[in-house]
């Protein structure tokens, strides 16, 4: 008697514990491919925002030279252009007709649009801004008397930026890193329009919630958002408290 | 031994220097605010460029318009302390004093650089300080830290920029004999320049900027006009 009573049990557990094979899947097809795409595409586009975004903030922060603003109004537009703009923007550059396009062709005999590549160029060039503005203040806000002190002290120019210039604007570039972290991951309309929503390819969170919910899928919807949450999250709250354990002896309070 | 004879067009004037520091010597430059003495020592330095001239120091040529010779800052081999004495603000006191002799021209060895570390610590009695930031020290502090952190790699000539400016009266006068203190220990030529009296009387020889030849100034400058810092 004591075994029949247990057994509904038992088989609920059982089935909760155990998916099979083909719910397996089904949960890799719809939560951990666009997750782990997702987090490979924001990555890599903030990592080429970053290298980018450092290397014309300095040089524009330090030289002026004819044209200067023009080029980065140009460099800075993404920010407030409507994301089908740029999207449509990439595609007559990296589009089948587009001269970037066209080149990748016939030399690597390869499409850029609609493979997870075009939403890794999208999504830096929507993440740039961020990192060049914040970086460019930081490198104003860098007193020149201690790079000139390094000078003295027998640094060479790549010395003095990497010992001094760069430690020293990194607090300011630090947040324009979360946020064009935090931008190439939510990255929809650009990507939408030159990578395509092809599942297990292109198809990053964004897409996966709009499409789900799109499909009457709620719960799918949901699980995805609640993924996106809990990990930037605990991303932002993670930099914040490293980045203010490294700025302390900005915060020190001043004696004399 | 220092030789300076150059020419500098600054936006409002040109600055004319012609001096020599000797050996064991302190020199000061003084003069009104805008009058270009800081220019001069970044010219001395290689912050800056002379358009005319020559610099010497015991007979290495640093700059010379005419041989167009003009070494970086990182091979002139001269201490700058700077008016705020610029520490740099994300290392501590000991990382500050030992960055000469990390980096750079006057790279040593490890063990070499620790005898040197804590003879300056010593020296400028900030020993207890080694781990601060400089935003926790007080201007007193952070003058002896600029000091040892400028004297570290054994430059040939010591540039100071109103060195004192930054402190309050009971320190400066301190700081003052200090400074005679360690100029006598050292041995090398410093060039200081400033408009406080107190700073003036360090100087075994003293240069007034003056607008003609031969007569001082004190009223601010004008367009076109020349300033000159020589001993004739």
């Amino acid at each position: 008697m004591k075994n029949t009573a247990l057994r509904p049990l038992v088989c609920r557990g059982v089935k909760f514990n155990a998916p099979t094979r083909s719910e397996l899947h089904k949960m890799e097809n719809d939560f951990l491919t666009p997750l782990f795409l997702s987090l490979r595409v924001a990555v890599l586009a903030t990592a080429l925002a970053f290298i980018f975004g450092i290397m014309l903030a300095w040089l524009f922060s330090r030289k002026s030279f004819w044209g200067k603003e023009i080029i980065e109004t140009v460099l800075i537009i993404p920010l407030v252009l409507p994301p089908t703009v740029i999207g449509f923007g990439l595609l007559l550059i990296i589009g089948k007709h587009g001269p970037l396009g066209i080149f990748s062709e016939v030399l690597f005999q390869r499409q850029i649009i609609f493979t997870w590549g075009a939403a890794v160029i999208a999504a830096a060039v929507v993440a740039f801004p961020l990192v060049y503005q914040n970086a460019k203040a930081a490198f104003e806000s860098v007193d020149a008397n201690q790079e000139r002190a390094a000078r003295t002290l027998g640094a060479k120019e790549t010395e003095v930026f990497f010992t001094i210039t760069f430690p020293l604007a990194w607090p300011g570039m630090a947040a324009g890193l979360i946020l064009a972290f935090a931008r190439a991951l939510g990255e929809f309309g650009a990507t939408l329009m030159v990578a395509g929503n092809i599942p297990g390819k292109t198809q990053t969170i964004p897409m996966a919630i709009y499409f789900a919910v799109e499909a009457g899928d709620n719960k799918t919807a949901l699980l995805l958002t609640l993924i996106v949450l809990i990990f930037s999250f605990s991303l932002i709250l993670g930099l914040n408290q490293w980045s203010k354990r490294k700025v302390k002896y900005f915060a020190a309070k001043e004696r004399n | 031994m220092l030789q300076a004879s150059f020419q500098k067009k600054l936006p409002e004037f040109t600055l004319k220097a012609d001096f020599s520091v000797a050996e064991k010597e302190i020199l000061v430059l003084a003069g009104p605010s805008g009058s270009g003495k800081t220019t001069i020592l970044e010219c001395l330095a290689g912050l800056q460029k002379p358009e005319a001239g020559l610099i010497k120091t015991n007979g290495k040529v640093l700059f010379s318009a005419a041989k167009k010779i003009n070494l970086p800052p990182w091979q002139r081999q001269m201490g700058y302390i700077f008016q705020d004495y610029a520490l740099f603000q994300h290392l501590t006191v000991k990382e500050n004093i030992l960055y000469g002799l990390i980096h750079g021209a006057n790279s040593q060895k490890k063990a070499e650089r620790k005898a040197k570390l804590a003879e300056l610590l010593a020296l400028f009695e900030i020993t207890h300080l080694q781990e601060s930031y400089p935003a926790q020290l007080s201007g007193g502090e952070r003058q002896r830290v600029a000091l040892a952190r400028a004297l570290v790699t054994e430059p040939a000539i010591l540039l100071l920029d109103e060195p004192l400016s930054a402190l309050d009266r009971e320190l400066r006068v301190k700081l003052r004999t200090e400074v005679k203190k360690f100029h006598t220990i050292r041995q090398i030529p410093f060039v200081l320049v400033t408009h406080y009296r107190c700073e003036i009387e360090l100087g075994d020889k003293v240069i007034y900027a003056r607008k003609c030849r031969g007569v001082k100034f004190n009223a601010p400058t004008g367009l076109n006009e020349e300033i000159y810092f020589t001993e004739k």
